[in-house]
């Protein structure tokens, strides 16, 4: 009898849309998030929080509140000082930057409604809100530094006593021979562009519980938080414990987007509380405390001059950066968002000449820091604006001066003007491509027959870099930053072959369990369902610090995977040669078995492998026993990801309402683990990007009061205002990553606001409209459609 | 009667329905995302009818048969048509607003009686918030047990 031996079949896992093995417990409802965690005995926190934008603190009266039934503690600024705790430090701090801590609370005065200014420990968080109530702060209040211009103005009020003025940071960055750009331009623009005042507001907002331990001695702090290791570290800091009592675990987490890196001051009083008290504490934010206290994001003012050649070349771009930080640099990011809005601002296009003064400036407004995007969608803004602007000037198809402008896909490794290098790119395909998916042509000959009537159509383009997997460390350092650019992974194998990948990176939403197993099982050649992916817990991960922000998780949390697989391997195939009494060059693992490479008689199961060398009873020579290979990525480069998003509006003149008729993307972020989930990112990152250029605003008063404080004013976009949108994704492989791999969180929502402010200035273009500031409401719309003279701040002069 | 039991409480006045369900009760599967009734998070059916669990006090559902996302599914480890329909279409991200879009899609696809469009699925889903997905998956998502139940209802 013969036995017919076939070679088994290799199952190529990366590439592949798997659905995600997260679904099911969160489809049953048995996802948990960190208010779903009440340990027994557990306290519950109110903040009170400063009703006034600027005000000196003269007096705090506590003792109604500390004497109300159920609460067990009152703790203001000056009794944290008394238990020997001082501010909070900033982790990054840009040269020259002044702003270097944010207080718990606030103790001399206020500087944004919202901020801290004593906390009620009591038996529930009903009873701890009927106590802040009690609690009566006496305010002097000061004139409101309200607006980013009037901040900078000579004789304006000061938000820190002990400055001369506002500006936290002013820098200067890149260069050129601006002499040779004025000599050689045939038009130069002079705009003031604006990007307002929005930000991430996942659905679920900021919390933390915290227990310690009476018998270990552990602090454990469940915190709904994007990067575990961080808030660890700087928990441990700030308590001035060992890291190693401190374990802090990210459960479920309903979403980041950029504004829960870190432990802010909240989460490290709950911390505190926990550990004053000896109960378990808690504190889960509602939906006004997220918009007084968790960071904004993305106000800024650009006054550009750029020098253009008739043929619509860009010789030359000058700006000037004015940044509404808020009250506090945030403690997590600094100023680095306006520092990235400054360094990237030039986008896909090979700009010789480009400098920007950056202003960051303090005001009385919520501390902003970073959200999806961190600075790009705001830089994107201006250049696409920019690149619109010249287009019309000088009577050129928007998409044509794109084409002139970008950097030519044989210019990689290509270092911009700031000294940013960027590895890989071929925007001009990406363009075409979005042109064609959406039959540009087309949409322009029914632009031109819709002219006349109330109802306008515009064709907007945005293309754009995402600058992802950011490193390696001593970039960072350089820049003031005390995170690092690496990501750590662990793998180990079990008797039964299966895996267990744990990294330091830890997930939001994004799929990680999903694509990590995928990545896993093709370097070591088992499915993915036999791989576990541990996360979120930094008692159970290995340490990175930087967490799942900027389009990091796939591209290095990918990587470290990868080549801690790829040394577990070679653990693999000596053992099996040794067992097989063949050389490992000449063995693969296949679906679960080691298999000869050339000769199919030769099989060996994983399992048998796996537990032989957990045993080490018999190995060859030089190899340790254990299944456990550990692996730090840290990037050489950066990783751009890029595309085109192409958007066709209607816009009535009569009412300022807009419709997306249209809306494709085009995306390339590397080799894609994924396309399932990665085009689950760019239409969500699309969805934001909507909100962002038409609905969402944190709007402030002129007396400093933040009148957008629940969803009735500050608008997310639902399922009727996002588009169905059509993505066709391209692959062009990260050269400096071993998969290949970008990250791709950001791109949606750096790109869209500009496509679709292109789009409506195109639709408005015969009534003169010039859009320089975002949302585009109804009201700006119908005034765009009326008077070209619309100023970035919203107001007609 | 919370999804098929009978549970007794005895609360504070004042006590909202998602504290009752999520703190009393345990069903931590009724999410709140912004307790003034415009996320949707917390969306549960009570006496079959969709609502607000952080807009009622604990006291206007005595004696009410609530349902929330716990007791969509007969069996834990089976999934309803809807809750088939979102793995699927890969309708969910971060899984906060998930329970709430469930119970709004349940109720919309077990009353329609006829396909429905795209744009009316928009519009029936409106009601409740998602900041992940761009809602593009979920309206398939939607469509898809839309059309398993009524095809399947057709002889």
């Amino acid at each position: 009898m013969s036995v017919e031996v076939r070679a088994r079949e290799r199952t190529t896992w990366v590439g592949a849309r798997r659905k995600r093995v997260e679904d099911r417990r969160i489809l049953v409802g048995g996802a948990r998030y960190t208010d779903d965690f009440d340990p027994p005995g557990v306290l519950e926190v109110a903040f009170v929080r400063s009703a006034m934008p600027h005000a000196r603190i003269s007096s705090i009266d506590t003792s109604a509140a500390a004497h109300t039934p159920g609460v067990h503690a009152v703790f203001t600024g000056a009794d944290l000082r008394r238990l020997g705790f001082g501010e909070l430090a900033v982790k990054w701090i840009y040269d020259g930057q002044r702003c270097l801590s944010q207080p718990l609370f606030a103790t001399d005065k206020v500087r944004f409604v919202g901020e801290p200014v004593a906390a009620v420990v009591a038996e529930s968080r009903y009873v701890a809100e009927d106590a802040a109530e009690q609690i009566l702060v006496d305010y002097e209040p000061l004139d409101p530094v309200v607006d980013v211009k009037s901040a900078i103005a000579a004789g304006a009020t000061r938000v820190f006593d002990d400055w001369d003025d506002n500006v936290m940071v002013r820098a200067v960055l890149g260069g050129g021979d601006f002499e040779r750009a004025a000599a050689e331009a045939d038009l130069v623009l002079r705009e003031e562009f604006a990007s307002h005042r929005h930000t991430a507001v996942p659905l679920e907002g900021r919390g933390a519980v915290a227990s310690l331990d009476a018998l270990t001695g552990i602090l454990s702090i469940h915190t709904s938080n994007q990067a575990p290791h961080r808030a660890k570290t700087h928990i441990a800091e700030y308590l001035r414990w060992p890291e190693h009592r401190v374990r802090v675990i990210a459960p479920d987490v309903g979403g980041g987007f950029g504004v829960k890196d870190r432990a802010a001051v909240e989460e490290v009083f709950v911390a505190l509380a926990a550990t004053q008290l000896g109960r378990p504490v808690k504190w889960v934010e509602d939906r006004r405390e997220h918009f007084v206290s968790t960071n904004h994001a993305r106000e800024q003012v650009h006054q550009v001059e750029v020098y253009v050649r008739r043929d619509g070349r860009i010789l030359g771009l000058r700006d000037r950066l004015l940044s509404d930080i808020g009250a506090y640099a945030s403690t997590a990011v600094g100023i680095g968002p306006t520092i990235t809005s400054a360094d990237l601002l030039p986008g896909p296009y090979d700009i010789q000449s480009y400098e920007v003064e950056l202003l960051a400036v303090a005001t009385n407004k919520v501390p902003s820091g970073g959200y999806r995007g961190f600075g790009q969608p705001q830089a994107t803004f201006v250049m696409e604006r920019i690149i619109d602007r010249v287009a019309a000037e000088l009577g050129i198809d928007p998409a044509e001066v794109r084409r002139r402008n970008f950097i030519a896909p044989d210019a990689f490794p290509f270092t911009t003007a700031t000294q940013v290098t960027y590895d890989s790119g071929d925007y001009e395909t990406a363009l075409n491509r979005a042109l064609e998916l959406l039959d540009y042509d087309r949409w322009r000959t029914r632009q031109a027959a819709a002219n006349n009537g109330a109802r306008l159509i515009g064709i907007g383009l945005s293309s754009i870099v995402e600058m992802t997997g950011e490193g390696p460390s001593p970039a960072f350092g350089r820049r003031g930053s005390r995170i690092s650019g690496y990501e750590h992974a662990s793998v180990e194998l079990d008797s039964q072959g299966c895996a267990t990948v744990s990294l330091g990176l830890s997930p939001q939403g994004q799929g990680h369990q999903t694509v990590f197993a995928q990545v896993c099982a093709d370097e070591l050649g088992i499915h993915p369902e036999r791989v576990r992916v541990v996360q979120g817990d930094t008692a159970m991960t290995p340490y990175a610090v930087a967490g799942a922000i900027g389009s990091r998780g796939a591209t290095l949390g990918g990587a470290a995977v990868i080549t801690a697989c790829r040394r577990l391997r070679t653990r693999l195939l000596r053992m099996a040669g040794h067992m097989l009494t063949a050389s490992a060059e000449d063995l693969e693992i296949v679906d679960g078995f080691v298999c000869g490479r050339h000769d199919p008689q030769v099989e060996l199961d994983l399992a048998h492998v796996a537990s032989e060398l957990l045993l080490g009873h018999d190995l060859p020579e030089g190899l340790d026993p254990g299944l456990v290979e550990h692996a730090i990525f840290d990037p050489t480069s950066l990783a751009f990801s890029f595309g085109t998003h192409a958007a066709v509006v209607e816009v009535d003149v009569d009412t300022g309402l807009l419709d997306i008729l249209d809306y494709v993307i085009v995306y390339d972020a590397g080799r894609v683990i994924n396309p399932l989930i990665v085009e689950g990112q760019l239409v969500g990152g699309l969805a934001q990007g909507v909100g962002a250029a038409l609905l969402e605003e944190l709007v402030y008063d002129a007396d400093g009061q933040l009148t957008t404080t629940t969803f009735m004013d500050y608008l997310l976009p639902t399922s009727v205002e996002v588009p169905s949108v059509r993505v066709e994704l391209m692959e062009t492989p990260a050269p400096f990553n071993p998969g290949g791999i970008k990250g791709v969180g950001q791109g949606s929502t750096i790109a869209a606001p500009a496509a679709i402010a292109n789009a409506v200035e195109d639709a408005l273009r015969s009534r003169g409209a010039v859009v320089r500031r975002t949302p585009l409401s109804p009201d700006v719309i119908w005034s765009l459609a009326r008077d070209r003279s619309v100023t970035p701040d919203g107001g007609v002069p | 009667t919370i999804n098929g039991q009978t549970s007794h409480a005895t609360v504070p006045s004042r006590m909202l329905v998602s504290d009752l369900l999520r703190h009393e009760f345990g069903l931590y599967g009724t999410r709140v995302g912004c307790e003034h009734g415009v996320c949707g998070a917390c969306t549960v059916l009570v006496d079959g009818v969709p609502a607000r669990a952080c807009l009622m006090l604990a006291g206007q559902v005595d004696g009410a048969t609530v349902t929330t996302v716990e007791g969509l599914a007969e069996h834990p480890e089976s999934l309803t048509p809807v809750q088939q329909a979102f793995h699927e279409e890969h309708a969910l991200q971060c899984g906060f607003c998930t329970p709430g879009f469930l119970i709004s899609a349940t109720d919309y696809v077990e009353r329609l009686t006829e396909m429905p469009t795209d744009e009316e699925i928009r519009e029936a889903m409106a009601g409740n918030l998602c900041r992940c997905t761009g809602y593009q998956n979920i309206v398939r998502a939607v469509r898809r047990a839309a059309k398993q139940r009524l095809e399947g209802a057709t002889p």
